[in-house]
């Protein structure tokens, strides 16, 4: 099945303005469709107007920005690991950043140095996964596979370990945060930024990425240089990996899913499997926060649970269907 | 003028068992080798470190008068092509997607032009795989995959070819119409081939030069009138061999009978 992936495009940016406009127009207050884009356009000061431009929007956005990080995250991952199970958490960045955020609530830090140190954290992880993985010859990536399955599941001890000593008052807020959650202070200029940054990266690497299906070894004898790419798609996938799970948690599912939903959509050439992964993993967040923030209003749900509700039956109808063609 | 390729003093294998041992090679344009050797002599692991993809324990490997570690991965790809020994139809792409791969080392654009499309669609056609174009390269049969990698290397269009046992998988018609596109390709084109062969009539009748590689550090390198010969290639394969007069030459067969 191969669709023209110009058609594709279209999809997805008709996919994406859709989810925007259904996140503009989902609360508790009803705001009328013609209102919401009239107040998109001209600041009146109403409630209305800052619900909008204060609340939805830049919650909206950074729910875009962050689906598409780990999309693309995700599609790298997979790349570089040459498996399909890869996602931006397989190499235990998420666990660094979660141990060192469960750590810091544990000892009582203020709320806004969490970001901060779950990238930090999500950076130390990395540093440490890619020096242990540097040594010897290891043209498949099993080695660096290996060392980052062995570093997560060193993490989620110790995420066991602080839920097990963390006093039960505190237990849910580390559970939103372990689950991914947007009702934290919105960045919408800085996640939107980090995966225009990230994209931008990876459809440099577009081309060679195409050759490493082939292996490391076929790509290399056909001019990619596998070490420079390995580390580049490490760094570019960490990166984007530690700016998601600073700003909004664990999210999962996106980052997995999202590559393979556009593949079956027909989309294998990562010059478009990448915009595309980014479009369909935003809006796929964008979807399940705004019923995270709305399925039992006024109470919210962590976004975490709804991108698995939404995207396991969606995937498995894809997948369905592409086995009977 | 330089060699397409030369080596100096090659030592090849892994800790505590050399392959290749001080290994001299100088391949000139217009040749066709024949690498032969038992299972486990170091072949693969020579084309290989040729190619720069592993480097030897010691040794100088210069491609047209330039050092190979002088040379980034993209300019080496343009002096040497390396058909590996296992297929691999990549992950999700289509035939046409893996036969344009060849022209990564040559692209100056981040888009596939024109001219790149209607070269790897030559390309397919010379290996009669045009109608194959657009199915999942998965679906492809060992043979067609060998030939959809070797359209690839013609793509990549490098002066020398090192082709690890390109006939695995292809049936006899199309071993006989691959050899000759191959040497119409690089041999007669003032380009040079090597190849990885199990058959010694390959080395008898396709080379001009053949590389003998006896798995324990010995080899011995020359033209193929000289070393392509029952006598010599015998005690290498360990099998009685036979040479039969035919109007066309004389055939080089294995014996299956002697034990």
């Amino acid at each position: 099945m191969q669709r023209r992936p110009e058609r594709l495009l279209t999809f997805g940016i008709a996919l994406a303005l859709g989810a925007l406009g259904i996140a503009l127009l989902a609360g508790s207050v009803d705001i009328p469709a013609a209102e919401v884009a009239r107040l998109l356009l001209q600041d009146d000061g109403s409630i209305a107007d800052r619900i909008i431009d204060q609340l939805r929007l830049p919650r909206a956005l950074t729910a875009f920005g962050i689906g598409g990080m780990l999309a693309v995250a995700g599609v790298l991952m997979q790349v570089l690991l040459r498996n399909p199970l890869g996602d931006p958490y397989v190499l235990g960045v998420s666990g660094g950043a979660a141990v060192a955020v469960l750590a810091a609530m544990l000892v009582g830090v203020g709320a806004t140095w969490l970001p901060p140190l779950a990238f930090g954290g999500a950076l130390a992880s990395m540093l440490v996964v890619f020096l242990l993985a540097q040594r010897g010859e290891d043209p498949d990536n099993r080695r660096l596979l290996l060392t980052g399955i062995v570093m997560a599941a060193g993490w989620s001890a110790l995420i066991g370990l602080v839920l097990s000593l963390a006093p039960p008052l505190q237990l849910p807020g580390m559970l939103f945060w372990l689950m991914g959650d947007l009702g934290g202070a919105p960045r919408p200029g800085l996640a939107l930024g980090v995966l225009a940054c990230g994209l931008a990266g990876a459809l440099w690497l577009a081309p060679q990425l195409n050759l490493a299906g082939f292996g490391m070894t076929q790509a290399a004898a056909l001019g990619v240089d596998p070490r420079r790419l390995r580390g580049s798609l490490f760094v570019l996938s960490s990166l984007l990996t530690a700016g998601a799970v600073a700003i909004a948690g664990a999210i999962g599912f996106v980052g997995l899913v999202t590559p393979h939903l556009v593949r079956l959509l027909g989309a294998t050439d990562h010059r478009w499997l990448l915009p595309l992964s980014a479009l369909l993993g935003g809006s796929l967040l964008v979807l399940a926060d705004t019923l995270a923030r709305t399925l039992i209003a006024p109470a919210q749900l962590p976004v975490g649970v709804l991108t698995a509700l939404l995207g396991v039956p969606v995937f498995l109808w894809l997948l369905n269907r592409e086995g009977h063609s | 003028m330089n060699a397409l390729l030369e080596a100096c003093g090659l030592h090849i294998g892994h800790p505590g068992r050399p392959l290749v041992q001080d290994l001299h090679l100088r391949i000139e344009p217009g040749q066709c080798w024949v690498v032969l050797g038992p299972n486990g002599a170091g072949k693969s692991t020579l084309l290989r470190v040729l190619t720069g993809l592993t480097a030897p324990f010691s040794g100088e490997i210069r491609l047209q008068g330039t050092p190979l570690q002088a040379l980034d991965a993209r300019a080496r790809a343009r002096h040497i092509g390396l058909l590996l020994q296992q297929g691999n139809p990549g992950l999700h792409n289509r035939v046409l997607e893996l036969v344009l791969a060849g022209g990564y080392a040559r692209k100056r654009h981040w888009w596939d032009t024109q001219e790149e499309m209607a070269t790897a669609r030559a390309a397919l056609d010379e290996l009669g795989l045009a109608a194959l174009a657009e199915q999942a390269a998965e679906t492809l049969s060992g043979g067609e995959l060998r030939r959809a990698e070797i359209a690839r290397l013609l793509v990549q269009d490098p002066p020398l070819a090192l082709l690890d046992e390109p006939l695995n998988h292809l049936d006899i018609g199309q071993q006989v119409t691959v050899m000759s596109l191959l040497r119409r390709r690089f041999v007669n084109a003032r380009r040079a081939l090597l190849l990885v062969a199990h058959d010694p009539g390959l080395a008898r009748h396709i080379a001009t030069h053949c590389l003998l590689l006896s798995g324990n550090g010995a080899w011995e390198a020359g033209p193929a009138a000289e070393l392509a010969t029952a006598q010599r290639l015998a005690p290498l394969l360990g099998r009685a061999l036979r040479e039969f007069d035919t109007p066309s030459g004389s055939l080089l067969a294995i014996d299956w009978d002697a034990d």
